[in-house]
């Protein structure tokens, strides 16, 4: 009985994903101006940051505010190794990936003595340091004018420089990551980081090597980091240190909380919410922070799950009055 | 009930062509503004600015019988906020666009101006925005570069006002760095280096270890650069820190809208940098007492300068039309243009406005302390 439930569940869950990726696909035919396009395309990009946050805070409990720093390593490895050395896109997107999870897994290190508070301190200052050492090193990042001219990906000479192509790229890694994801929140390794997550002591009793899952969480997270920074440098066409702001890592976080964290879908949504949002309230003018504020508000006190947690609230009262 | 369809459908039909005709008699000027968040207040002369000039132009008609339609998008003061209102406004099928005057903004939005090629003029003065650095050609400065204005603080402070020991402070984005960098040379060229050089950062609402530092550093004048927040903590500072030294101010400085927000008593006496100060000038006395019966607010040169902007677009469609390539092309001919603001010139890779002055803080309002070459 429970598992033609569980099987079901799992049919309903893989065709709304169908569903979900089919208007996807589809979207480009609705959203025909460059700035819908656009939204679109961030969207697409802060979904992929915001699941490998929810790897780090979601699954496995441990609250970075230095996230944002790794976004914009990705950000600008991947400008500096395309414009600089004329490298393709993908390259420069690989060197953002590998050099990200590697600053990812050395900030893991001293993490592993630290907990709650204290930790979420010293990646703050990590972040800022990193944003700091961008604005510094001026030879290299041009410092606060900002890397400008940063062409849009090529693929063996297909170029993704018009909006419509350029939303099915992003798509394409944001259905990667989605899926990479899934999959890793039901593996083995999922498993260890929720784990530490609930109970750091018991899953140690259990045999669960906590400092090794750990780096390991902070060095995924920092690949889909780095890989989301890459694709916004390559998207926007400029970066500047301002941009990868303290503001950023709130908005980031409020991704993932208001979305559901722990989930996969809470970020995909929570992204797409807090990117759509603003924009979709300018018609109330000058007045849509406050209608903006207050509707974050009420997210967070009618859904303390966030939004996948309410979604599963609503599936479970529908299944009891079936 | 057919009559009744038939009525209906004709009213539609007459409603839909009306709405058609209307469209065809208007023309969108677009602009992307700070309309929101922390440089809204810096940025409103813009917004009256090009207001008056659209006012003024369908008070004659229009350009070529189309009357203007203003469209003003928000940037929330952000730089993402800047992209995607620069893509609002370009859905509108605007003949050109009166950009932010916020460096990094518009540098975020360069590629997309590039690729639209729809005329674009902006009031940011940053060194990197010329033609043979990050500028593109439908992008037109109406501002005098920051080549230009800190180096004409600089002379300011040596000739005038007898500076041997000059202190920088400058806010840690594009703006202040070019300030810096333009201010270095200048005394590099004067062979003087400065005193010491202080950093802050835009959302800083302490500058105390900066002034304190610049007063350890026995500096006899301070170069401030940076945005209007940033001069309201400043100025207040440098007056309860007991900061003895002559201060000039960036431009943002001394908007009629940060006057506003100084106190009287710790703003007197203080320089400024500006374009020109048309409230000033006998020649446009007119233009300024629309422009204070308009707004209630003292003119000044930004909005003068966006006021001329709109002034040059209107020319140059009137000369070739609405077509973008054309009126690209158009603009890139214009040669000392003298506008209300400052003077202009696109041609041979031209940067826009040429004049400075210095000003000074008397009661909350601006004197004219030098016009500087």
């Amino acid at each position: 009985m429970v598992d033609t439930v569980r099987a079901r569940s799992r049919l309903y869950k893989a065709l709304a994903l169908v569903v979900l990726l089919v208007i996807a696909i589809l979207l480009p035919l609705v959203l025909k101006s460059n700035y819908q396009l656009g939204i679109a395309h961030q969207a697409l990009i802060f979904i992929i940051l915001a699941l490998g946050y929810d790897v780090l805070l979601g699954f496995t409990g441990l609250l970075s505010f230095g996230h944002i720093g790794l976004f914009a390593i990705g950000a600008y490895t991947s400008a500096i190794l395309v414009m600089s050395t004329g490298a393709p896109f993908l390259v420069g997107l690989l060197g953002a990936a590998v050099l990200t999870g590697f600053i990812g897994f050395l900030i893991a290190i001293p993490a592993l003595r630290i907990k709650g508070h204290y930790l979420t301190l010293l990646t703050l200052a990590l972040g800022e340091v990193i944003r700091l050492v961008i604005r510094s090193a001026d030879s290299l990042t041009h410092g606060s004018s900002g890397l400008s001219g940063i062409p849009r990906p090529d693929i063996f000479g297909y170029s993704f420089r018009q909006a419509t192509p350029l939303y099915y790229l992003l798509l394409f890694f944001a259905v990667l990551a989605i899926l990479f994801v899934w999959r890793l929140k039901i593996s083995r390794f999922g498993r260890a980081f929720m784990s530490i997550r609930d109970a750091e002591i018991g899953a140690e009793v259990c045999g669960v090597n906590t400092s090794a899952m750990k780096m390991m969480s902070f060095a995924i997270s920092a690949v889909l980091a780095g890989i989301a920074g890459s694709l916004y440098a390559h998207t926007m066409r400029f970066i500047s240190p301002e941009f990868f702001g303290l503001g950023l890592t709130t908005t980031l976080l409020a991704m993932v909380l208001i979305g559901g964290r722990g989930t996969v879908v809470g970020p995909v949504v929570g992204a797409a919410l807090l990117i759509v949002l603003p924009e979709a309230l300018r018609f109330v003018k000058d007045y849509y922070l406050i209608v903006f504020g207050i509707a974050i508000w009420l997210c967070v006190i009618g859904m303390p799950d966030g939004l996948a947690g309410l979604g599963r609230r609503l599936l479970k009262r529908a299944r009891l009055i079936a | 009930m057919r009559m009744i369809s038939r009525s209906v459908a004709a009213a539609l039909l007459t409603a839909g062509m009306l709405t058609s005709a209307s469209a065809q008699s208007t023309l969108t000027l677009g602009m992307v503004v700070g309309t929101t968040g922390a440089f809204a207040g810096g940025e409103a002369p813009l917004v009256n600015g090009t207001k008056l000039a659209v006012e003024d132009l369908n008070a004659k008609g229009g350009i070529g019988g189309k009357k203007i339609n203003l469209v003003i998008e928000d940037t929330g003061s952000e730089q993402t906020g800047a992209v995607n209102a620069f893509n609002r406004i370009i859905g509108q099928d605007p003949v050109a666009i009166m950009n932010t005057t916020l460096s990094g903004f518009v540098l975020s939005q360069i590629g997309t101006i590039q690729d639209e090629n729809i005329p674009t003029l902006t009031g940011a003065a940053s060194a990197q925005l010329a033609l043979d650095k990050k500028g593109v050609p439908p992008l037109f400065r109406i501002r005098t570069s920051d080549v230009r204005v800190p180096a004409a603080a600089v002379r300011f402070a040596v000739k005038d006002l007898g500076a041997k020991n000059i202190a920088v402070l400058r806010s840690s984005n594009e703006y202040g760095n070019g300030w810096r960098i333009a201010i270095e040379d200048t005394l590099k060229s004067l062979n003087m280096k400065p005193a010491i050089v202080e950093t802050f950062e835009g959302a800083d609402r302490d500058l105390t270890p900066q002034l304190l530092r610049i007063k350890n550093a026995n500096a006899d004048v301070l170069i401030v650069s940076g945005d209007p927040p940033n001069f309201v903590v400043a100025v207040q500072q440098i007056k309860q820190l007991g900061l003895t030294m002559k201060v000039i101010l960036s431009n943002a400085g001394v908007l009629p809208t940060t006057l506003k927000l100084y106190q009287p008593d710790a703003s007197n006496g203080i320089y400024g940098t500006v374009d020109s100060l048309p409230a000033d000038d006998p020649a446009h006395k007119d233009w300024a007492d629309r422009y204070r019966k308009t707004f209630n607010l003292e003119p000044d040169y930004s909005a003068a300068e966006y006021y001329d902007g709109v002034m040059m677009v209107a020319a140059a469609i009137a000369k070739v039309g609405t077509d973008k390539d054309a009126l690209v092309k158009e603009l890139r001919t214009v040669k000392d243009y003298k506008g209300i603001g400052n003077t202009y010139t696109y041609a041979d890779k031209g940067d826009g406005g040429e004049s400075v002055a210095i000003v000074q803080i008397e009661n909350g309002k601006l004197k004219l302390a030098a016009n500087v070459k």
